[in-house]
């Protein structure tokens, strides 16, 4: 609501200083209006952080020329009380439409700062209900010190994934996390998908205990696809500590 | 007088030209400003910080000290200049304590002030460049760190001066505008120096500066109550650049009254009349980039106080209907000009330090009719101490700026 009253007052304050201009048909009028013309446009498509300077650089040379005018012209005290207001009515435009600008582009960073923000301290990806790649790192730093700790053994399983279809390689990703998600040791082992890989990092458990969990999702995958064998294809190694982890997750 | 009024003129609007031309430059500057990447190796800092009855801010200042993140060796001195509060106490806690703070009790002398506090912390210290702060000052932890990697990476560098941000900004009128003054002085004076002419100037605080160059220039001069200014014009005589780190930044107090802030004001005024007194007799003040500085001095301290005189005349006397001297020279058009040209400055400094508040710009919009006007009546008495004083043939004694309690920034 408050965004909306502040950014109609400007667009309302912009027009009403063209209007100004226009209707009260001051010296240079014409010209002034011209130059606002082609400084909306400029401004428009300029870096952010150039369009204040060149807003200040059209401000002074405005005014430079109205003073090079009047010095040449003789110009009476009222004719220059009339360039100082066609010179105040553009700079009040140039800086209006200036914090219209500045205005738009900051909601426009807070929200995309907020968005990214969100996802940062998101530990459950949305779609695939399986732990973000940020949360399944963080997660594995403590699996990797209690796993250490205890001389347990850590199991890297990677279920790559083969789309041939991007039609239907949303639900592929997802029923085949939701199925890992079933043939793991829900408060043991942690799940997380990138790209094409779902990662499954199984604690406490030795080479054997990893295939027999690969049945597991090769019989729980029946159910779901026709010939399933050629949708998926399952490597594991034997990881000692975080950055092994981490190099795997972002490899593929 | 027609005559006189034309050149007059013709002064002013050179003037307002080239702060228009400055204000542009300071703000491609700092638009275009990329700090150098870390360095390798830092060299040796010794911090100096002169500090006479200032135990109502040095608490701070030394806390602040003890944060500052230096990857080489740094030391700090609190150089007493004989006080008679608790400022020696407070400094002999922290030197007890920590190691990298050093107490300094300075020798009785004269002439007193901070430029022979400064020469004497210089003779006790040794390290490859020194950093001054004022007792008042709070730098951010990087402040050094960002100033030695500018001044390592310049070629011909004395140093590097960074930027003084005013911690009491919000506590009245008067210190917000000596805020915004101070905003517009780094963009014009430091950023649109250095990026038209690579000149840039020392400003008393958070100025670093190589040991090498200060002994080649001959140490501070003891009797220049502007020991910043002064030292700027002999260190760019010698051809050194002094690059300005926007990034680096320090916070100090201002004053929050108008007496107090007279009477600092008078004394850096009349050490800058002290400078432009120095130029007509030591032609090295005019010699290749000097030139400018001195010229710069000269227009801001003679010119400038003449005109500003002129155009208030003029102004109330058109407004009171008397009759002034005819031109064919759109006055108005003139005055109108310098009002812009000045409040734009202050605009840009604002947007630039993305500081900008409704109750700045509202304070910017009234500066020119208020804060700017002040300057005849300093300039007029520091002229008047000045005169009166070489007249005399005396010294005229350092007047310490008053300090006000505040938090911890």
């Amino acid at each position: 609501m408050k965004v909306n009253i502040i950014i109609s007052t400007l667009v309302i304050s912009l027009m009403v200083a063209a209007g100004t201009i226009f209707y009260t048909k001051l010296p240079y009028y014409n010209e002034t209006l011209i130059l606002l013309g082609i400084s909306i446009l400029i401004m428009g498509v300029i870096k952010e952080n150039y369009i204040f300077l060149y807003g200040i650089i059209v401000i002074l040379s405005f005014g430079t020329f109205l003073t090079i005018e009047a010095f040449t012209n003789t110009t009476s005290n009222d004719t220059q009380v009339i360039y100082m207001y066609i010179h105040l009515l553009a700079t009040t435009f140039l800086l209006l439409y200036w914090v219209l600008l500045h205005y738009l582009k900051t909601i426009g960073n807070q929200n995309r700062q907020l968005k990214e923000q969100i996802k940062r301290l998101s530990k459950y990806d949305t779609h695939y209900k399986v732990l973000t790649v940020h949360e399944f790192i963080d997660q594995s730093k403590m699996i990797c010190k209690i796993a250490t700790r205890r001389n347990e053994e850590l199991w890297l399983l990677k279920v790559h994934i083969h789309s041939e279809n991007k039609s239907t390689e949303q639900n592929l990703k997802e029923t085949l996390s939701e199925i890992i998600l079933e043939s793991t040791r829900g408060e043991f082992d942690i799940v997380t998908l990138n790209a094409l890989t779902i990662y499954a990092l199984l604690q406490n458990t030795n080479k054997a205990g990893v295939e027999t969990v690969q049945k597991r999702i090769q019989q729980n995958s029946e159910q779901f696809f026709n010939g399933n064998h050629d949708k998926f294809h399952f490597t594991y190694l034997s990881v000692q500590n975080v950055e092994e982890i981490i190099n795997e997750t972002k490899g593929d | 007088m027609e005559n006189f009024l034309l050149i007059t003129m013709s002064f002013f609007w050179f003037l307002l030209l080239f702060y228009s031309i400055m204000t542009i430059s300071g703000l491609w500057y700092r638009l275009r400003y990329k700090h150098p990447d870390p360095l390798e190796y830092y060299p040796s800092v010794d911090v100096l910080i002169p500090a006479h009855n200032e135990g109502v801010v040095i608490e701070n200042t030394l806390r602040a000290m003890m944060r500052l993140e230096y990857p080489g060796s740094l030391k700090v001195f609190l150089l007493n200049d004989n006080s008679t509060d608790d400022t020696a106490e407070i400094a002999k806690e922290f030197s007890s304590l920590f190691s990298r703070i050093h107490y300094v009790s300075v020798p009785k002398g004269e002439p007193k002030g901070k430029s022979r506090v400064l020469n004497y912390g210089l003779s006790i210290t040794n390290s490859k460049y020194f950093i001054v702060y004022d007792a008042d000052n709070q730098p951010e932890p990087e402040a050094v760190k960002k100033l030695v990697e500018v001044a390592e990476t310049t070629n011909k560098a004395a140093g590097a001066v960074g930027y003084v941000k005013t911690q009491n900004a919000e506590t009245n009128s008067l210190t917000r505008m000596i805020s915004l003054e101070f905003q517009v002085f780094q963009l014009l004076m430091q950023c649109g120096r250095w990026a038209l002419f690579k000149l840039g100037s020392l400003a008393g605080t958070n100025m670093l500066l190589r040991r090498s160059v200060i002994e080649e220039v001959g140490g501070y001069d003891a009797f220049a109550l502007a020991e910043d200014a002064e030292l700027t014009v002999r260190i760019t005589v010698m051809g050194y650049l002094l690059p300005v780190v926007p990034v680096a930044r320090t916070w100090e107090q201002e004053p929050e009254n108008v007496k107090i802030f007279i009477k600092q004001r008078v004394r850096w005024l009349i050490g800058n009349l002290y400078m432009l007194e120095k130029s007509f007799h030591d032609l090295s003040h005019w010699k290749k980039k000097t030139f400018i500085l001195t010229l710069q001095h000269l227009l801001t301290y003679f010119v400038f106080l003449v005109m500003l005189l002129f155009s208030d005349t003029f102004f109330i006397a058109s407004l009171l209907g008397m009759e002034v001297p005819h031109m064919d020279a759109p006055l108005l058009l003139l005055w109108f000009m310098s009002y812009i040209i000045y409040t734009s400055q202050l605009l840009s400094a604002i947007v630039i330090d993305h500081n900008i508040t409704p109750k700045n710009v509202l304070f910017i919009i009234i500066m020119y009719f208020t804060y700017a006007q002040l300057f005849v009546i300093l300039l007029t008495r520091s002229a008047y101490l000045y005169i009166l004083n070489r007249i005399k043939g005396q010294t005229i004694a350092w007047d310490k700026t008053k300090r006000f309690k505040k938090e911890d920034m």
